[in-house]
């Protein structure tokens, strides 16, 4: 009997089978090897498992606690929706990446040290590229090859800290940090933490890739790098002040860039910056409560965020375009989509009745616990500008406004299926919030509907429409794209290749280079000369010299020829004369 | 569906939906007043939570600096065409 199936290895194994398996078959095989690893996650004990000694360090791929419990429990089910979802697809290098990408996921949220943390980070990376490169477009390899880049030096600054972290400690063990706070390792992989919950400046790498994976992809994608680095920050930097404020920070720029947004799916991306930006907020408060609802807004956040990159994917699916300036009157013929969006809007927005309302509210009172008006006040703008981009601006350019006139219908059965599966649980946890609590890393007697806090958050909401309706007229989207930090690598490394070109190619070209050219032409110039001379006046008249002393030496051997036996001997004897006077003179000495 | 484009197509339906908004919003921020400062149900964590409706004051005013940081102040400064970066 195995003590322990660790469920990353059932999904990446699993995603050897694949190639293997057509048609219904595959259709099966993806969402219940998805479910086998959500139903191990659920029969898991608490407890550390599969450690092994490698190099003289303790390695540990199963460290089960409730920690990593609530967030593999939600990574598993995150993983069925979205292969419900993705269902219709027939390329299998998809559905791999996706099962590679998710289960290494998985092997971050249970390793224990930083070794194996570290190999499945990378795993990640490398895996959900081919998530954004399955597009096969000139601007997914681009993009992919952008968000490759960004991870890998996010990596390195990781492996970094690790390599400082090991030589201070000599312990590879990941645990909280705070003992290190302020050093280099610490920073190090802080850094290496941050840019994978794209906190800013470190976000663009978000908005630029998601919106260029596959209609699929963006599902799994918007699940797994942010919310992992929402885990690792909870385990190792709770309580981390910077983070408080970067958090707090993140969540608005998030919304303030997603209602500048006219991409649908990036416009939902950078409500992912905005809501990891309320986790990362929480993690910085530090209290059991923030730490808490941290856990809790990361679970419902990837399923309602799953919902939403859903219902943006279905209608990019059928109607080839998800920007808000091409979309209109979608709801005659897509309302079941229309409906399901909405309740991932309600959700993310946190509408009473909804996933968010129960988990954002923890962390808002977090901040309001620790009388933190500066993140309660933040927090509080970001939740009413969530509101204000996706219910109110996507859903009405989307949905409703003016009929484009597009001829769409409704998706594929299985992609309804998803959805409808994702809102059914974005309402349970809004209805039965204890299902939630009582997941989550510490005890939770939090009660989320109060008189008072349902009619806060349906003021926010009522009024926020009000701001809305007032400035309708300038809200509507336009076609465009809005800078972020990405320019730096994508506009300044151009310049910088300016540069390059221009100048520094200038004067290796016409400087450096055509003085070496006059340098080595001279040389070889008169090399030439020198040796052309050499064969003109010595190589050329020596043959026929030659072939005349060749001539008189066989005339003069044509004489010693002469056929009788006596003059051989003579030469004969005189030769062996000769050669014994050689000998006498040289060796007789 | 048919109800919903119903309503949503005729002036005169529209314009009911429209006033059982702004009814739906006073209604809330009087409650808010009702609850809070009233019958004091709630309880604050800071000074200004528990002013008379908060929660539609805070809603407004974040939704109005959203909308001018985004439209603007950002939006002008930031914004390029789609084929910026090609």
């Amino acid at each position: 009997m195995i003590e322990w199936l660790h469920p990353g290895l059932l999904l990446i194994g699993g995603a050897a089978l694949v190639p293997f398996l057509r048609g219904r078959l595959l259709q099966a095989y993806l969402p219940l090897l998805a479910a086998a690893a959500l139903l191990d996650c659920i029969l898991m004990a608490p407890g550390t498992y599969a450690a092994f000694q490698f190099l003289g360090y303790d390695l540990t791929f199963g460290r089960v606690d409730r920690l990593s419990l609530v967030f593999a429990y939600v990574f598993t089910l995150a993983g069925v929706i979205g292969f419900i979802y993705a269902l219709h697809v027939k390329d299998r290098l998809q559905h791999i990446a996706a099962l590679i990408y998710m289960g290494s996921a998985l092997g971050v949220i249970f390793a224990g040290d930083y070794f194996v943390l570290f190999i499945f980070w990378e795993l990640m990376a490398f895996s959900s590229v081919f998530l954004i490169w399955a597009n096969r477009t000139p601007e997914s390899v681009a993009a992919g090859f952008r968000y490759l880049l960004v991870h890998v030096f996010g990596g390195l600054c990781l492996l970094g800290g690790i390599m400082l972290h090991i030589g201070q400690t000599g312990s590879i063990s990941f645990d909280a940090m705070h003992a290190f706070a302020g050093g280099t390792a610490f920073i190090l992989i802080l850094v290496g933490f941050i840019l994978n919950a794209a906190v800013p400046p470190l976000n663009a790498w978000l908005p630029d890739a998601y919106p260029a994976a596959t209609v699929t992809g963006a599902v799994f994608m918007s699940a797994y790098t942010t919310k992992s680095a929402v885990y690792v920050l909870i385990r190792g930097f709770s309580g981390t002040e910077a983070l408080m404020w970067l958090g707090a920070i993140m969540a608005v720029y998030g919304v303030i860039y997603a209602t500048m947004e006219n991409n649908g799916r990036r416009l939902l991306a950078y409500h992912i910056v905005s809501q990891v930006g309320f986790m990362v907020c929480g993690i910085g408060i530090g209290s059991e409560m923030a730490v808490n609802g941290a856990a809790a807004h990361a679970f419902a956040h990837i399923i309602y965020k799953g919902l939403l990159f859903m219902g943006a994917g279905a209608v990019l699916y059928m109607a080839g375009t998800v920007k808000l300036s091409e979309l209109g009157g979608l709801y005659k013929t897509m309302p079941l989509t229309m409906i399901f969006f909405l309740v991932g809007g309600l959700s993310i927005a946190g509408a009473p009745l909804m996933s968010g309302f129960v988990s954002k509210s923890m962390t808002i009172s977090g901040a309001g616990e620790q009388h933190n008006s500066f993140a309660f006040l933040m927090l509080t703008l970001a939740s009413s500008g969530t509101f204000l981009s996706i219910v109110l601006k996507m859903t009405y350019y989307m949905f409703f406004g003016k009929d484009s006139g597009l001829q769409v219908t409704e998706p594929p059965k299985n992609m309804l299926v998803a959805m409808g599966l994702a809102s059914f649980i974005c309402i349970f946890i809004g209805i039965v919030p204890q299902s939630l609590y009582a997941l989550l890393p510490y005890p939770a007697d939090y009660a989320p509907y109060t008189a008072q806090h349902v009619l806060d958050s349906l003021g926010l909401f009522f009024f926020t429409a009000f701001g809305f309706i007032l400035f309708m007229k300038k809200l509507a989207p336009k076609p465009g794209l809005n800078l972020d930090t990405d320019w730096f690598y994508r506009k300044a490394a151009q310049a910088f290749m300016t540069v390059v070109r221009k100048p520094v190619a200038t004067i290796e070209y016409k400087i450096v280079g055509e003085a070496y050219d006059y340098l080595i032409r001279t040389a070889i110039l008169l090399m030439s000369r020198v040796v052309n001379h050499f064969e003109t006046e010595a190589v050329q008249p020596s043959a026929p010299a030659l072939a005349a002393g060749a001539s008189r030496f066989g005339a003069m051997l044509q004489r010693l020829q002469t056929g009788r036996v006596h003059d051989y001997a003579l030469v004969m004897v005189a030769g062996i004369v000769g050669l014994a006077v050689f000998y006498l003179a040289w060796w007789g000495k | 569906m048919n109800g919903l484009r119903r309503l949503l197509e005729d002036p005169q339906r529209m314009k009911l939906l429209k006033r059982v908004f702004f009814a739906g919003a006073v209604l809330v921020a009087l409650l808010e007043v009702l609850v809070v400062n009233v019958l004091h149900l709630g309880h604050g964590y800071f000074w200004f939570d528990g002013l008379p409706a908060f929660g539609s004051v805070c809603g407004f005013i974040s939704g109005v600096i959203i909308i001018i940081a985004a439209k603007f102040i950002f939006y002008p400064l930031l914004s390029r065409k789609e084929n910026h970066y090609d």
